[in-house]
Formats: C-alpha cells, structure tokens, sequence
C-alpha cells in the first residue's frame, strides 16, 4: 500500500486541515477512481458530474486544486476554465485539465483557454499524484500570497484612515482667514504633499495691536515631520513664549527655540521665520531661521526679500537670532511661504524660483489678496504642469489694511 | 541620480569626494562613507562638493548632523568648493557658520592648523 | 490468481493500489454505463452525429483506461479519433470492432465480479 509519505496534504507546511479537491468528470468509472486516489493521498474529495455542477461546487466549496475532464456535456473542460477566469472571485483557481494522451495540441489549447497544467487520462498513478502535488502546492502560494495581499491592503486601509485623521487635526491648527485683527486681513493657500505634512503658519493676535505670525517648516515629508510641526507649533504659543523665553521678541524666541529644538537623530530640523506686528506703533520686527519664504510688498508696489542667511534651527545650539526691525504701512503686505511653493520644477527639472514668483506677484499689483494668493498657486501648477506638488506648499499672505485702529 | 563617494587621505584628515546628488535618496551612502572615515580616527573631513549637483533639505540635515559628530570626537569638518546652486543653499542657511567653506584644498588644510 | 487476456486484473487492482472495494464499485459502475454509453455510440452512428459518437467513445475509453484492456482501448481510441475528426467513413467498422471487444471485456469483469475477486 503506497504511503504517499512525501509532503501528505495534512502534513504540508503544518496546515491542520486535508487541502481539498475537486474532481469533474461525467464518466463514473474514471471519476471514481481518481477519486479514490486522491482520498489515499490524503486529499478531501468533491465530484462533480458535470461542467455546471462543477462550477458550482467551485464556488461553493472553494477547492485548492480542480481536476476536469476535457470533453463533457454542455460545459466541457476549456469552457469551465474560461467562465473560471472571467469570474473575479474564481479566477485564481488552479486547475488541472485531462487530456488525451495523443494529442499534444490540446495542450496549447488548453493553456489558452485558461487551463494551470494538464494530465493524460492515461497517466500512471505516479504521474497523477506528482501532478496533482504540484497543482496543489502552487494553490497553496496563490492563497498565501492572496492573503498576504489582502493583510496589505487592510493594513494600507487603516494607516490611510489614521494619516486622514492625522491630517485632519493638522489642518485644524491652521488659522482662519479673514480679518484676523481690527486692520489686519489673512488669506492663506495649504497644498501638504502627502495630504499631511510639516509646514505650518499661524497668526494670533495678542491684543493691543500687536499679533504674532510665524511660518514653520519640518524637514522630511509625512507623519514624523508633522508630529515635529505640532509640537513646535504648541512651544510657539504665547503663553508658552512667556513661560520659556520671557518675551515676544523674534530673535529671543528663536534663540530659545534651537536650543529646546535640536537636530534630530535622523538629521532633522526646522527653519522658520517669526514675525511680530504691531499696527498701531506700525512696526514689523522678525527673525528667520534657515528660511528664505518671506518678502514684503509695500504699496508702492517695492518689493524686498526679508530673509538674511541663518542657520536651521537645532543646527548649532549656540546661535543666536538677531531681531531685524521695518517700519510698515498700511496698504503693506507681507508674504510668509515654504519653498515648497517657488521651488516647484517643471518637466525638465527647471525651478520655478523665487524670481517668477516676485515677477507673478507685482504682475497683480493691487488686486485683492486673496487673488494674489490664488494667482501664486495657478502659476506654479501651471509651471510644473500638473496640479500635484512635490513638496509641502503653504503660503500666507498678511495685509495691513487701510483701516486705522 | 546616485551618488559617488571615493576617499582621499591628505595631511591631518581624509578628503570625500562626492559626486552626483546629496539628497534623502543618497543618505544611507553618505552616512556610510562618514562614518567610516569618523572611525577610523580621522580628526579633518573635508567635503569636497565641486561635483555636487544637488542638495536637498536632508542633504542640509546631514551636512548638519556629520558637523555635529564629528565635534563630538573632536574632529571638525570643512567644505570646498560647493557649486552654483549648492553654493547659493549653503549661503542661504549660513552653513558656513557650522562648517567652513574653502574654494581651495591648501586653505581648507591650513585653516585647520589655525583653529588648532 | 486468474489471469484473463481481455484484461489484467494485477495492472489494474495495482492501479487502484489495492484498493478492492474502490475496484469492485469500479466494476459495477462500468457493468451499468458501459452498455449505455455502448449504446449512445451505436445510436449516435446510426444517424451520422460525429459529435455524439465522439463524446460516448470518449466516456467509453475514459472507463475502459481503469481496467486495462489494450484491445478494448485500442478499439475505443481509434472510434473517439475518427469520430473527433469528423470522418465516419470508417466508423461503421470500428465501431463493430470496439463493441467485440466491450462486450468480451464485459463479460470477463462480470466473471470475476461474480467470483468475488477472491486474493
């Protein structure tokens, strides 16, 4: 009595249950017999009288492996295999198509048609059961790897759902636009490149006319340099100024900010520019670090850079950020931005640069800014030629408007 | 675009050459060849940018982080000859200050003697 | 052991690895359809269904592989062959030769069936 010892269905790879075949054929004496063998091996058994109740049985019972006869009734062998790949639950199913063993073509045939392997009516029993091993253990890969999929897929699911929620929460820090103080108007444009994302900007007003502004930019992309945003973000809110750096002022407050922010194990960082305004004395005083995304508009239409070379913060915990001080007026407008937005390339890896934004903003002149804002970003979509930027983008854009306080 | 790293010994340190791109693609690369040099006991690395086309804001977080270790073990780091654009970044963001910045390796070695 | 030409009982209980109650189940089953299936063929012949003949030849084969028969198969493949290809120009005269042959093959399992395939 053969013992079918090497790798028996049960004993595969420590599967509990026997894998399961199903045997198609309408002639009783052939089925049963290779039913039988396949019993001896090991393997739970369907049979199936017909194409049609083959497939249903298919379905049904979901076998690892199908063994069909060629010629039946109605639906023969090659018209099984054909439904079975049409079918999106089924078309992964390995089967097994009898041939007769003088004819080669069918072979080709078969392959066509969407037969696995083939196996001569004829065969010896030591054909059958190696033929019939294999067929089942490329059914088991195919489930492996079907599951492995499908563990992926749920898992992208859940992280997608989380970074949404994430993402979410950023977008809630962000400040509302508008008349965000009595003669001061905010408009901002938000393009995170992987819908989450390490730039971000506030404006607060802390009364009296004075108001806080700063733009801030994590390296990396994603999660992690979010995370970092919020919690530079949270050390950036008034009360905690006070507690921690004991003044409003720019320069102090980044100062203290590199030495509680420092460059993170993987070579991480942030640059930022701070800004405070104050309408009534009509003063802007700010600090940057490492950041270039800043100029002013005055409403001669003059344009000027404010940045001045500084390293990132957390790149050296000894330096110091010194205060540069304007006098503004109204009608002046302010530009904080990352240089995700002017560093855009287009198909050919040329950058926008910070040139083509000066010459797109002073080409509005004095429409509204909200329109400026707009403008910004269509040009720089239109400089790429698609809509997807490659880098966060955030832009926000400070008008001290003609109302006097 | 890949980078190279290729290794030079010279008086009192080690000199990189880097072609191609800095960049969050090429960090493993260049923290590699860093590192190995750090190791080896080396007390001067010189980073010779002329053949870097690119660096990115990683690149920057690097060039940040091998100064820092380097202080660390009582080494130091300088650069030269950065390019045009990489030129315009390391000027933008005051690298200087952290790592100096040489057009010429003679300046680049004395410059270590003097700070010694 | 009782060694009939028209089929070899070793081959094809080795076939079935020994396994007599499959084997007899096996011999049951042919000694029903078989006639039928025999008689689908004649049917089929007698008005020219190529088709026809050939699916009935071919469970007839299909049945008589289990129980290795050489003439019977020999018989069978050449009817399924022909009537697959379409020309029944012959099919009269093999088909006369494979129901010889069945009907010998037939009677040699009832024999032993009804021995009781004793080891």
């Amino acid at each position: 009595m053969s013992s079918g010892s090497l790798a028996t269905p049960a004993g595969l790879a420590g599967l509990p249950t026997p894998q399961t075949v199903l045997v198609v054929d309408d002639e009783p004496t052939a089925r049963i017999a290779l039913a039988a063998r396949l019993k001896r091996l090991g393997y739970r058994v369907i049979e199936a009288v017909d194409g049609k109740s083959g497939l249903d049985a298919l379905r049904r019972e979901r076998p690892d492996l199908t063994i069909l006869d060629w010629m039946m009734p109605e639906i023969d062998g090659p018209s099984f295999c054909e439904r079975v790949r049409q079918d999106p639950e089924l078309l992964t199913s390995q089967i097994l198509m009898m041939t007769s063993h003088d004819e080669p073509e069918q072979i080709a045939e078969g392959l066509a048609r969407g037969a696995d392997d083939f196996l001569s009516k004829a065969a010896s029993k030591y054909e059958i059961t190696a033929r019939v091993q294999s067929g089942v253990r490329a059914a088991t890969l195919i489930r492996r790897l079907e599951d492995a999929t499908e563990e992926i897929r749920r898992k992208q699911e859940v992280l997608e759902r989380e970074i949404q929620s994430a993402a979410s929460y950023v977008e809630s820090l962000l400040p509302a636009p508008g008349i965000v103080a009595p003669g001061v108007q905010m408009v901002h444009a938000y393009r995170p490149s992987l819908g989450l994302g390490g730039d971000l900007f506030n404006i607060v007003s802390w009364g009296d006319g004075v108001l806080g502004l700063y733009l801030l930019d994590a390296s990396g992309h994603g999660v992690s340099s979010a995370l970092r945003s919020a919690a530079l973000s949270t050390f950036l809110r008034r009360g905690n100024l006070l507690r921690h750096v004991g003044s409003t002022d720019p320069g102090a407050i980044l100062t203290e900010a590199n030495k509680q922010f420092p460059l993170t194990e993987d070579g991480n960082y942030f640059t930022i520019i701070f800004a405070r305004l104050d309408i009534r004395a009509r003063t802007l005083s700010y600090a940057t670090a490492g950041h270039n995304g800043a100029f002013l508009q005055r409403s001669s239409g003059e344009f000027n850079w404010m940045a001045r070379p500084n390293l990132p913060l957390g790149f050296d915990a000894s330096t110091t950020y010194v205060t540069t001080d304007l006098t503004i007026a109204p009608g002046d407008r302010l530009y904080l931005l990352s240089d995700g937005l002017y560093e855009v390339p287009d198909s050919s890896g040329a950058l926008w640069g910070q040139d083509r934004l000066e010459e797109t903003i002073c080409g509005c002149g004095p429409r509204p800014l909200t329109e400026v804002v707009a403008r910004s970003i269509e040009e720089a979509i239109r400089w790429q030629g698609h809509e997807q930027f490659p880098d966060d983008v955030a832009l926000m854009g400070v008008e001290v408007t003609a109302a006097v306080v | 675009m890949a980078m190279q790293v290729k290794e030079r010994p010279v008086l009192n340190g080690v000199v990189l050459e880097l072609t191609g791109d800095l960049t969050y693609a090429n960090r493993e690369q260049f923290k590699t060849a860093v590192e190995g040099v750090r190791q080896k006991g080396c007390r001067h690395l010189i980073l010779n940018m002329a053949e870097v086309r690119f660096v990115d804001s990683s690149g920057l977080g690097l060039l940040a982080l091998v100064s820092q270790n380097f202080k660390l073990s009582q080494g130091k780091v300088s650069m030269l000859k950065p390019q045009s654009y990489v030129r315009e970044i390391m000027s933008l963001a005051n690298i200087q200050k952290l790592i100096p910045v040489y057009d010429n390796e003679q300046d680049a070695l004395a410059g270590h003697q003097r700070a010694a | 052991m009782n060694h009939d030409p028209v089929f070899s009982l070793d081959e094809a209980l080795s076939r079935v690895d020994h396994d007599r109650e499959t084997f007899e189940m096996m011999v049951e089953l042919f000694l029903e359809h078989g006639p039928k299936d025999l008689a689908e063929a004649k049917a089929a012949l007698g008005v020219q269904n190529a088709v026809g003949l050939a699916r009935s030849s071919h469970r007839l084969k299909g049945a008589i592989l289990q129980f290795c028969a050489p003439a019977s198969l020999h018989a069978c493949k050449a009817l399924e062959e022909t009537a697959k290809a379409g020309n029944l120009l012959h099919a009269e005269a093999l088909y006369a030769t494979l129901e010889q042959e069945l009907l010998r093959l037939l009677n040699a399992l009832r024999r032993e069936r009804d021995k009781g395939l004793a080891a």
